[in-house]
């Protein structure tokens, strides 16, 4: 077992983990951050993506212990001061999830593609969320989503210090 | 015909709410990572489970020994199919004699029969455990030659997939409508064809999940899955279990897509129920992708053989069919993939001749069970394939053909041969308004400028049917034992002492939005905001009412599920009127309800929704004197169907929602890669609840369907190897492989429902064989035919380097 320390959603986690756990498992089974999920075991789904120090990344494809000394941003932490992030309102409004299974992962990737390119164009969203699988929307609506957030500007970086990628 | 149906007088209330883009009640639950999945329940004391699977297709299982496995750290057992099927009775199948002699527990005892059957289930303290007890598991295999396709499991000397089955053929019925010979007999044209459909799935993202906890001091088994009809399928759960229905208590909470293949993990929940019973722990067991690829329940796969008979202008004189069907190993659900054609067999067309010899036939691969329009989208492959070939043949555009063929607005209720009634729509005005939308004219242009630039280009069109619900009575024309017919939906409508409201229906949702919906219907009768009802979500069998036929499947909750909620607070709504004219000294037709106070047209003082609930249930002396207390009203809608006309006849669903949609395709000739360039769809599902939500899935159909027909593929090797076992060979479309949609709708309410609504959600397939016409279309200007239903990327290089050949 190995000693882990982490910041999860602005606040100080420890963890005592096999070595081989997977980040996935260890936010979802030991903190009970059940908002990231697993669709896949080959890291193409998505549905577990998260921030890790401010950039997406798929925490089913590394382990907990890699982790150690890093921050994290879950679905679970997005929303600031009980109020939506604005890619959340957008989703809602736009009707751009079903089973609301890819949903967690889906925003925190345009989380980042926002971040990184606050002006995209389509094609450039959908390259953009391509790491990502929906099964239920055909896309067409999460495009839409992250397209009017784009537009009005009203993105705002949920990370408060530059990533340390 | 009209006199031969069930016409509903009761017309909508028109408060406004149904046919409103409500935002969906449920999303907040979900964008903030709140979802409730099965995956997610965790109890105290429970442990965790694996499922050893078989790796070969057909084997003999010799032995099995747990020794090495059990010594694993944390295991706390492990349990083969020969020790759990001791405690279980075999599951329900559908087929008469002979297939009626397989003993099917969803998991091997002595015999393999498709690589991923489950063999033995693992208990440990973690997943990380039993995944490791389950490498240590010795098990020895006697291979055997497996039966790979339909077609070599068709002959005779083919090895057997079920030993005490003579034959893999498990059903064969050949259906004839009107006079075949005639038909073609007077032909103009012949078109004869070899039509493959392709195996694919709808591949949820949540993969299906497990948990069980047994309680010993009153026998009830707890069960947290994601199975989508949970109602329905308790009872086959209950009697293979050896217990009784109603001491099974099963949630389905929210529920990551199903889309029919979610119907089909019940054998799982028999597996756990054992083993939670033996281990007196709770346990949970969530499948892995691989696992769902290998072992969950696959889309049927065809070989059809198949003629049809053209006039010289264009009218479709017959049509006849073999149908050969690849089951996999068992047969759960089937034949219905295979019988399905029934329900809408000449779509939206008037030819009258028919025949369909189907033959089912198992071979050693993953069973085939329901899959996003079941059987309906191949029937429509059939027939759109042929009308195509044959306008190309005759000279005449595929618009104009399907023009000449339609069964008209006039005609509605219209009885097929098959005899399916179906319930209205302007099929013509659909396909006009997909070309309007993709200005048809320019987007042959622009095909021919892809051609003249070297690319394959082709435009496709294409109709689709979506018929729902089932009369189950269908069951009965194919094992006539069957004592099924019609089927039926639940619901509460209930406004508490305080005037809170609250619905329930037995539908258990994966991601349709029925909180929403439920709520705009019950807010539409009742006088209120949706804001005002709370919808209860998911499903408990203990807190939300069902039928036997329950749950979200065959695009019925449109139909069963919201004619149910409707008949329930139209119930409320009457007996709040009924105490309001008693208290008001008023009339009741004079009364209505308006935001949440029944008024009176006279103009006197309204009393509130909230004074007759404290009425209702608290003033119980000042109710009128034959008044029940309460205002709670439980109602079960029997959707009216009737038994089948005769062996092979008779109106198997309710509503045809249709739809007609439009491609261009493009295929890079160097890469093999298609791209979609533009896509239409036009559907008539009736009257919207939602329009929104009836939006979002057809929507979600394109995904489906453009994914089905351009990468998506099951993939099997010599050996019975699925070769696309993971999101890496198995093509699930990205947002870059997809354009986006140009979706339009057009309204003709049905006439057999009491809001006026059709099934919808599943689609009829329009846009997946819209893109097979169009790679027709790419293909014969350099002489080739294509003959499928999926195209990959490495068959598109293999015919490209065929033409550069010529």
């Amino acid at each position: 077992m190995t000693q882990i320390q982490l910041i999860v959603n602005g606040k100080k986690v420890e963890g005592n983990v096999e070595p081989r756990k997977l980040l996935i498992d260890f936010i979802r089974e030991d903190l009970g951050l059940t908002g990231p999920h697993i669709g896949c075991d080959t890291s193409n789904c998505g549905a577990c993506t998260i921030l890790l120090n401010g950039r997406a990344a798929k925490s089913c494809t590394m382990f907990a212990v890699q982790a150690d000394g890093m921050e994290i941003l879950t679905i679970e932490g997005l929303a600031t001061d009980g109020k939506l992030h604005p890619l959340q309102q957008a989703f809602h409004e736009n009707h751009a999830l079903q089973c609301g299974y890819c949903t967690p992962g889906m925003i925190m990737s345009s989380v980042d593609l926002l971040s990184r390119n606050p002006n995209p164009t389509e094609e450039e969203i959908r390259l953009g969320i391509s790491g990502n699988l929906c099964r239920c929307t055909g896309y067409h609506n999460i495009v839409k989503a992250i397209s009017s957030v784009a537009k009005s500007h009203i993105f705002v970086s949920p990370v408060k210090k530059e990533g340390r990628d | 015909m009209a006199s031969s149906v069930t016409m509903h007088k009761e017309e909508a209330r028109t408060a406004g709410w149904i046919g409103k883009r409500y935002p969906r009640k449920e999303d907040i639950r979900f964008i903030t990572g709140n979802g409730l999945f099965a995956a997610d329940i965790k109890l105290p004391n429970m442990a965790y489970v694996a499922i050893a699977r078989s790796p070969y297709a057909s084997a003999k299982i010799v032995r099995i020994d747990k020794k090495r496995a059990l010594a694993v750290p944390g295991v706390v057992g492990i349990f083969t199919g020969a020790e759990i099927v001791e405690e279980l009775d075999p599951l329900p199948n559908l087929l008469p004699s002979p297939y009626d002699r397989v003993r099917d527990f969803g998991i091997a005892v002595d015999r393999v029969r498709y690589a991923g059957e489950p063999i033995a289930v693992i208990v440990a303290e973690s997943t990380y455990a039993a995944w490791d007890a389950m490498e240590q598991l010795d098990v020895d295999y006697e291979e055997l030659p497996p039966v790979l396709t339909a077609m070599t499991g068709a002959k005779d000397g083919s090895p057997l997939v079920h030993e005490n089955v003579p034959t893999n053929v498990v059903w064969h019925r050949k259906f004839t409508y009107g006079d075949l010979d005639e038909a073609f007999r007077n032909a103009h044209i012949v078109v004869s064809k070899k039509l493959k459909w392709h195996r694919f799935t709808s591949a949820p993202l949540e993969p299906n999940v497990v948990v069980v906890d047994y309680d010993a001091r009153h026998g009830i088994y707890t069960v947290w899955s994601n199975n989508q009809r949970p109602a329905f399928n308790q009872a086959a759960v209950a009697k293979s279990l050896r217990t009784q229905a109603n001491l099974l208590h099963f949630i389905s909470p929210d529920i990551g897509g199903g889309f029919g293949i979610k119907n089909e993990n019940y054998p799982y929940i028999i597996l756990l129920a054992v083993a939670a019973r033996w281990v007196r722990r709770p346990l949970r067991w969530v499948e892995t992708r691989t696992e769902h690829m290998i072992a969950s329940a696959h889309g049927s796969e065809i070989n059809y053989e198949a003629e049809m008979a053209l006039s010289k202008d264009g009218r479709i004189l017959g049509l006849r069919a073999k149908a050969f069907h690849d089951e996999g190993a068992y047969m759960r659900r089937e034949p219905i993939a295979a019988f399905n054609f029934i329900r809408h067999a000449t779509m939206t067309y008037t030819f009258r001749n028919l025949e369909m010899d189907i033959y089912a036939i198992v071979t050693n691969k993953c069973p085939v069970g329901p899959n996003r329009s079941y059987g309906k989208m191949q029937q429509g492959f059939l027939v759109e394939r042929l009308l195509d070939i044959g306008a190309r043949k005759l000279g005449l555009d595929p618009i104009e053909i399907r023009m000449r063929n339609f069964v008209s607005s006039t005609q509605m209720p219209y009885e097929t041969p098959t005899g399916a009634m179906l319930d209205g729509g302007e099929y013509a005005k659909a396909i006009s308004k997909v070309a309007e939308n993709l200005q048809y004219g320019e987007l042959i242009k622009e095909r021919d400028r892809l051609r003249k630039s070297g690319m394959l280009a082709g435009v496709g069109v294409s109709m689709g049917m979506d018929a729902c619900p089932i009369n189950f009575s269908s069951n009965r024309l194919i094992n006539p034992k069957s004592t099924a017919s019609g089927e039926s939906e639940a619901a509460w409508v209930k406004i508490d002492e305080d005037g809170n409201i609250s619905a329930a229906v037995g539908t258990s949702p994966q991601g349709h939005g029925h909180e929403t919906a439920v709520s705009q219907i019950v807010a539409e009768v009742l006088g209120v905001s949706p804001d005002d009802v709370y919808t209860l979500p998911a499903f408990d069998s203990w807190t939300h009412p069902s039928t036997p036929h329950s749950g979200t499947y065959a695009s019925r909750f449109a139909i069963a599920g919201a004619s149910a909620v409707n008949g329930a607070a139209v119930r409320v709504r009457e007996k709040v009127l009924r105490i309001a004219a008693h208290v008001m000294g008023e009339s009741e037709s004079n009364l209505d309800i308006v935001n949440g106070v029944v008024v009176s047209v006279k103009a006197k003082p309204g009393v509130s929704l909230k004074e007759i609930a404290r009425l209702a249930w608290k003033d119980l002396a000042n109710l009128p004197e034959k008044e029940e207390p309460g205002l709670y009203v439980n109602l079960v809608y029997k959707t009216p169907f009737k038994l089948p006309i005769d062996d092979q006849r008779g109106n198997f669903s309710l509503t045809y929602s249709y739809s007609a949609s439009m491609v261009l395709l493009e295929i890079d000739p160097g890469t093999g890669m298609s791209k979609i360039r533009r896509v239409g769809i036009v559907e008539d599902s009736g009257n919207q609840i939602n329009p929104m939500i009836v939006e979002g899935q057809i929507h979600g159909q394109l995904g489906h369907q453009l994914g089905a027909a351009l990468y998506e593929d099951l993939v099997y090797d010599e050996n019975g190897q699925l070769l696309t076992s993971t999101f890496k060979d198995y093509l699930a479309p990205t947002a870059s492989d997809l354009p986006s949609y140009e979706t339009g709708s057009i309204v003709t309410p049905s006439l057999f429902t009491p809001l006026g609504t059709r099934g919808m959600g599943e689609g009829g397939g329009a846009p997946l064989i819209a893109c097979a016409n169009a790679l027709d279309d790419a293909l014969t200007p350099h002489g080739m035919e294509f003959d499928g239903s999926y195209l990959s990327p490495v068959k598109i290089r293999n015919i490209v380097k065929t033409i550069t050949k010529k």
